[in-house]
Order: C-alpha cells, then structure tokens, then sequence
C-alpha cells in the first residue's frame, strides 16, 4: 500500500538531496580535517599561480629595467624580498580559507544532521509499517 | 497596494507551475543582452560579431548552469580583445585568472554579480547591483561588486582608447602593453567606484538587518546617500569626471528598480514545482511536487457598535464602522 506521509518525507529528502543537499553531502563524505586541508591546499595552488601571475605581468612591465638591471642586483636579496611577500601573500590567504572552509564545513554538517533525522524517521515509518 | 499583493501571488503562482520554462527564458535573455552588449562595445572579431553566434551562445547559456554563461561573456571579451591587440588580451585574462582563483573558487554562487554590475553601469543604473547585493546578499558580495566594477572599467578605458593604441605602433608592443596596465592601475574614477560600492553593500546590509520598522527602505536610502556622498567626494578629491547629474538621477532609477525587485522578488518565497523521482522496496515514485497557492482576497469585517438598551450608559456613539483588512501582509525575512 502507498503511505503518504512516507512519500512526502522522501519526496522533502530527494529534493533536498538534488539541490542544495548535493553539495552538502560532497563535503559531509570527508572528516573535517580531510577537507579543510584539502581545501587549504587548492588555496595555496592558486595563491601561487596569483602571484605568479602578478608577478610576470610586474616583470614585463619593466621588462627593460629588469634586463638591464639583472647583472647588477643582488639576486638572492632580491629573491629574499620576493620570497617574503610571496609568504606573506600565501599565509594571509590560507588563513581566510581556512576560516572561510571551516565555517563552510560545519554549516554542511548542520544541514545534513537535519537530513540523517529525516532519514531515521523514515526507518521508523517502515518499521511501523511492516509491524501493522 | 491590494491590488499588488493579489498580484504578487498571482505571480508566484505562476512561477511555480512553469518555473521550468521560464528559468531558460530569463537566462536566453540575460545572454542574449550580455552578449549583444559585449559585441556592441568591443566587436573587434567579425567572426563573433554576428547575431547569429551570440544566438546560439545564447541559447546554449540557457540551459547550462550559470557559470557557464559567465564563461562565454569572458570568452568573448577576450576574443575581441585578441582581434583589437594581443596585450590587451593579455592584461584582461591576467585580471580575469586572478579574479577566479582568489575569489571566485569561494564563491561560485556570485557569478551573477560579476555578470550583472557591469551591465547595470553600461545602463546608467550602477547603484541598482550593489543595493540588491546588500539586501539580499553577504558582506562578502562587495567582492563581487567590485570585481564587476574593475571589469566595467577596464573594457571603458579600453574601447575609449581605442584611437591611442591604434596610433601605436605594431612594434610598440611594450608600450600598448604599459597603457593598459596603467590603465587599470592608475584608474582614479575605478577605485572610487570599488570603494563606493563596496561601501554601499556593507552599509545596505548592516542596516537591513536591523531590527527596525522599515529597515529594507531605510537600508536602501542610506546605502544610496553613501554611495553618491562617496562619488562626488571622490569625484572632488581625484577629480573623476563623475557627472553629478547622471549619478543622482542613476541613483533615482535604481532606487526605483531596487524597490520594485524588493516587492516582487526579494521578499517573496518563489517555491517552483519539483520534479523527483526515488524508489523503495516496492515501487519507483515519479513524483511532482506542486506548491499550494493562496490568493488572498481582501476581507471585510464589519464591527457594529451599536447602544441597544435604553437608560444605559449615555450613548457615545452609533453607527457601524467598516474596517478592511487584508490577510496578505508582506513577510519579512
């Protein structure tokens, strides 16, 4: 026999499932840990691909200062000061993803704690059911 | 102001019985503008510059995800730009990689803003994206605002400059290459723009979530006071070229715009129709899930106050006393 009242609950659960419950189970799959390291990771990729970029488009900018210029500079004090700004750069964008992340992470939890109760609920219904 | 509400629901209604048509139609349209928008002020590749590819874009944005479309905008900018000169290009995909990989892999959701201010400045209405960005966004949409507002800026300056980079020579790379840097760098009237913006967003937001009566109208007055006290500021300060007129009847219209959004869209809990399937050990359900509707008419209640025993207290008044009422009050989120 149909049950309505299970049917609305599974058809609540699917639709959440399908939209915004989608994303919130690719990141309930990891630990916590797991994913905001993941996450931290990425970030520092495309910290440096930023300030690689930024840095090349610096470069060409003064592409005839930097030519001339090459021999005469001391490199590793000049590789010093990049190096810095790109740590610092990098340190001060990992840390707002991982605050950002984190917070992300446990929204989706929260979220998903709601759809495991709906979960457990339906097992009940069909307990009741097989019961009867 | 009845009238309004019963259409409203009339109208929600609607969107949720034919959500699944008229989502694509809005999305065609958006392209469709965009992309018209972008060929009109660039148009530098005859091959891209025909009503026929922006169609099939378009078409194509109308049924993928929403990034996809910002996809295509980007797209094209750069492939006008590359036909124009190549520097060009390339400072503009240098900005659009550093956009992406700081902030977009945040938020993905935004892309909308980034597609949409630049649109709004073109149309003389800039203010209308950051005030809805702070009624119904984040603090973080300032971001995104701004990132639009870099975008504006940099495909102006270099369709203005369109004569000087010609006059280059084809040899000159290098220089054509500093002028547009420069020319995102040192662009006064951009920086004052971002700031304006950035500040209009946080200030509709912190106010709309006052607990406050009137606190959206409120929210949406102060963050256009900031926005053009800031502009003409800067317009003093840095001397921008920022025309009092335009800014303050721009202002009008998005004040207007952002109230109507405000009635029609913001407010209102736009349920669609859901279309889900599943299964369980005894059968598959294809179910579809239709909204209930409610259109709620104006109701009269009618209070007799009337003094029915004689020698009672002395009358004070007599006559009945129509009160209208209407049930759909507006919900605050």
């Amino acid at each position: 026999m149909l049950n309505e009242e299970r049917i609305r609950l599974m058809t609540k659960m699917a639709a959440y499932e399908e939209n915004e419950g989608r994303h919130n189970m690719a990141i309930g799959n990891y630990f916590r840990s797991d994913y905001i390291s993941l996450q931290m990771i990425k970030s520092v990729l495309s910290a440096t691909l930023v300030f690689a970029i930024v840095l090349g488009i610096f470069a060409f900018y003064h592409f005839e200062t930097v030519m001339k210029e090459i021999y005469q500079v001391d490199l590793l004090e000049t590789g010093k000061k990049f190096l810095l700004a790109y740590v610092i750069f990098t340190g001060i964008y990992t840390v707002i993803s991982y605050l950002v992340y984190s917070y992300r992470y446990n929204r989706a939890r929260k979220s998903l704690k709601k759809y495991y109760s709906h979960l457990q609920e339906l097992s009940e219904l069909y307990e009741d059911d097989a019961r009867r | 102001m009845t009238n309004l509400l019963v259409l409203k629901e009339y109208l929600k209604g609607i969107y949720g019985k034919y959500e699944i048509y008229i989502t694509p139609v809005v999305k065609f349209l958006l392209a469709l503008i965009t992309l018209m928008m972008i060929n009109g002020k660039l148009g530098y590749m005859s091959r891209i510059n025909s009503i026929t590819v922006v169609l099939v874009a378009a078409l194509l944005c109308s049924f993928l995800p929403m990034n996809f479309m910002i996809l295509i905008a980007a797209l094209f900018i750069l492939l006008h730009l590359y036909a124009f000169s190549a520097e060009c290009a390339i400072v503009v995909l240098a900005l659009f990689m550093v956009m992406f990989l700081l902030y977009f892999r945040f938020s993905p959701k935004d892309g909308a803003l980034v597609l949409l201010t630049p649109l709004c400045c073109t149309l003389n209405i800039p203010l209308a994206m950051p005030l809805s960005a702070g009624l119904v966004g984040t603090p973080a949409s300032a971001v995104s605002v701004g990132c639009g507002v870099v975008i504006y800026s940099i495909l102006q300056y270099i369709s203005e400059s369109v004569g000087t980079l010609n006059s280059m020579d084809a040899e000159s790379a290098m220089q054509k290459y500093r002028y547009v840097v420069d020319g995102l760098l040192n662009n006064k009237t951009m920086l004052v723009m971002v700031f304006a913006f950035a500040v209009t967003v946080l200030v509709v937001y912190l106010i709309r979530r006052m607990s406050m009566n009137h606190s959206w109208t409120v929210a949406v007055m102060s963050g256009t006071l900031a926005a053009v006290a800031i502009l003409l500021a800067g317009d003093l300060m840095f001397d921008t070229n920022i025309s009092l007129v335009s800014t303050v009847i721009g202002a009008i219209l998005s004040i207007a715009i952002v109230k109507l959004l405000q009635f029609f869209v913001f407010n209102v809990d736009y349920s669609r129709t859901e279309y889900v399937q599943f299964e369980d050990d005894e059968y598959y359900y294809y179910v579809k899930a239709v909204p209930k509707i409610t259109v709620a008419k104006p109701s009269k209640t009618v209070k007799k106050i009337t003094t029915q025993k004689k020698n009672a207290a002395p009358p004070r008044a007599t006559g009945s006393v129509i009160k209208k009422t209407d049930k759909s009050g507006m919900k605050r989120v």
